[in-house]
């Protein structure tokens, strides 16, 4: 029998039943009820919820794999950004700019990091107190101003990017310490090979890309002494080499064509001392050094000229170091770092070598840092000659950079 | 002992005609203000269905006549307490379903020895026709509680099976598989007593 057959006889059976006449049913007396008694209480079902164990599972294993891409993403390093100054740092930052580690390359950058008191996860509050705490342990002075901002990314336009916004994150930290800096700074992607002769030597990947340019026009010195040096002994020796950097590092220009003499003699103490600790030193081309007296004749026939010209300017000159072998004309930037090292003077600071100032002096050191005496003659006509002595700055600029 | 029937298909075609229950939930409002054109209309209407509902539990005649007739008694004296829920029926098989089970538990504290002497008691004298008295006994003898429920329901009240399980508080795929598996345990019980279409 089919199933339409089998209904059909029961549907038939069941109408075939006796019923109740509806007279019958009806002419029954019926109380209406209070309330709902056990026989006529409405059962309030909820509707079976069919729980798809799979559904469940598969959405629980979705939610694993993206909280996993997630973290891993927030986790995942993105950019490595290394500062040098001397000591060199690495700080390695997420795609959300976040710092995920600090870590100190050399024995000074540990000194740098244990002042770092909370360690923020964001960025630029890590660098600030970086440079703050470099300020504070005397890494960075009027005298060592210079800070190499390096970043490492897969994503060049980033890096640069980046490198960018740490260049003035770092600059205005130290500027609110009446610290001016020249940055220089470098975006690159990764190479480990670079990576892992860097480690060997104790250096900061960008440090060493700047050693390498200098090792590269100038075979004779060697990488263990460069590496020693600071980016400010690094920069002014590259400088006094007519070394272009800027195949490697990005920088101000001002200040790279500005002559600080401060640098200078930082520069020359680290060469005395080297050569007093090492028997030798890293003498410059003879060709380089004939060539860097010719271009300093030419400038102090041009500072004599303009003393005919202006004695106001004539008196800035006097008061400027003329004893040197660089060029006399000071700059506006110049003219800051004099105030600052004439405030700094009182504090005696101690560069590398460990000997003050007045040491360094009585040694015989060839560059002299302003005397107090000249700084403060310095400011009485730095306010009057502001716009004349940046036009002068800017004058003096082309020879070096025609170097 | 093999039985051999052989349908005789009634002369005026197929007898069969589902009335679909159509049953609006006011109808309880107006039965609760004593309408009594209202409850009979509603009698009228779902009598049978009751009737086969009850039967697929008690699985006896009187017994499911006495329910029936308590039903609507119950139905006319808690209308007017009834809230609507969207399943009107459901609410009429809720007291149905209550009633038979009362009358289960009375019957089975009466006599524990009832339930065996009741399956011997299976009788549709009032069918006419013999298969169709086989297949009703057949239909309470053989199958389960649920499986009895749901047939007697889909073949006499016309319920889609999403109807039956809605009202009876089950899953559509559970109507569905005893559907098909009371359907499938006929047939092959019909089949071995030698019941042929």
């Amino acid at each position: 029998m089919n199933r339409k057959r089998l209904e059909e006889s029961i549907y038939r059976a069941v109408n075939q039943a006796p019923a109740i006449e509806y007279e019958n049913l009806a002419r029954i007396p019926v109380e209406p009820m209070e309330q709902h008694d056990f026989i006529t209480r409405q059962i309030v079902k909820k509707p079976v919820q069919h729980v798809n164990y799979l559904g469940m599972v598969a959405a629980f294993c979705l939610l694993v794999v993206l909280g996993s891409i997630g973290w891993w993403q927030f986790r995942m390093p993105d950019s490595v950004i290394l500062i040098d100054i001397n000591p060199s740092i690495q700080i390695i930052t997420n795609r959300q700019e976040q710092v995920l580690s600090v870590k100190a390359l050399n024995a000074d950058a540990e000194s740098v990091i244990a002042e770092v008191n909370a360690k923020p996860a964001d960025l630029t509050g890590m660098v600030v107190q970086i440079v703050d705490a470099a300020i504070q342990k005397g890494y960075l002075s009027p005298q060592k101003n210079v800070v190499l901002v390096s970043v490492e990314n897969r994503n060049l336009k980033k890096a640069d990017a980046l490198a960018r916004s740490l260049n003035d994150t770092v600059k205005e930290s130290a500027k609110a310490k009446q610290v001016m800096l020249g940055v220089l700074r470098q975006s690159y992607a990764k190479d480990k090979d670079l990576e892992e002769l860097a480690s060997q030597h104790q250096l900061s990947e960008g440090k060493l890309r700047v050693i390498q340019t200098i090792l590269a026009a100038d075979p004779e010195l060697s990488l263990e002494k460069l590496s020693k040096m600071s980016m400010t002994q690094l920069l002014d020796y590259a400088r006094k080499n007519k070394i272009d950097l800027q195949k490697t590092v990005e920088f101000d220009d001002e200040y790279y064509s500005y002559d600080n003499d401060a640098q200078t003699k930082e520069s020359e103490d680290f060469e005395s001392t080297d050569e007093e600790e090492n028997g030798a030193t890293f003498e410059e081309d003879g060709a380089d050094s004939e060539d860097e007296d010719v271009v300093l004749k030419d400038r102090e026939k041009e500072d004599s000229k303009e003393d005919s010209r202006d004695d106001s300017d004539a008196e800035d000159h006097s008061v400027a170091p003329s004893t040197t072998k660089k060029k006399t004309t000071p700059t506006v930037k110049q003219e800051t770092e004099e105030k600052q090292s004439s405030d700094s003077e009182n504090k005696t600071p101690v560069d590398e070598s460990g000997l003050t100032k007045e040491q360094q002096s009585d040694e015989g050191a060839v560059s002299q840092i302003p005397d107090s005496e000249s700084a403060d003659a310095f400011e009485e006509s730095d306010t009057e000659h502001t716009d004349e002595a940046a036009e002068e700055s800017s004058g003096t600029q082309e020879p070096v950079e025609s170097e | 002992m093999l039985l051999f029937f052989s349908f005789a298909e009634p002369e005026n075609g197929p007898s069969v005609r589902h009335k679909k229950i159509e049953i609006e939930e006011e109808i309880f409002v107006r039965i609760g203000q004593n309408d009594m054109a209202a409850f009979e209309a509603f009698y009228r209407q779902t009598e049978r269905t009751v009737y086969a509902y009850a039967l697929s539990i008690l699985r006896n005649h009187d017994d499911a006549m006495d329910v029936l007739q308590d039903t609507y008694l119950k139905i006319r004296g808690a209308a007017h307490l009834y809230k609507p829920m969207g399943k009107p029926m459901a609410w009429v098989f809720t007291i149905t379903r209550n009633l038979a089970m009362s009358r289960l538990r009375l019957r089975q504290r009466e006599d524990d020895s009832a339930e065996e002497n009741f399956e011997n008691q299976i009788s549709f004298s009032y069918v006419e026709d013999p298969v169709d008295r086989l297949v009703m006994e057949t239909v309470l003898k053989i199958l389960s509680d649920e499986e009895r429920e749901i047939i007697l329901l889909h073949a006499v009240s016309g319920f889609t099976h999403r109807e039956i399980a809605k009202n009876l508080g089950i899953p559509l795929s559970t109507a569905l598989s005893k559907y098909h598996r009371g359907l499938r345990k006929l047939r092959n019980y019909l089949s071995d007593k030698g019941v042929r279409s």
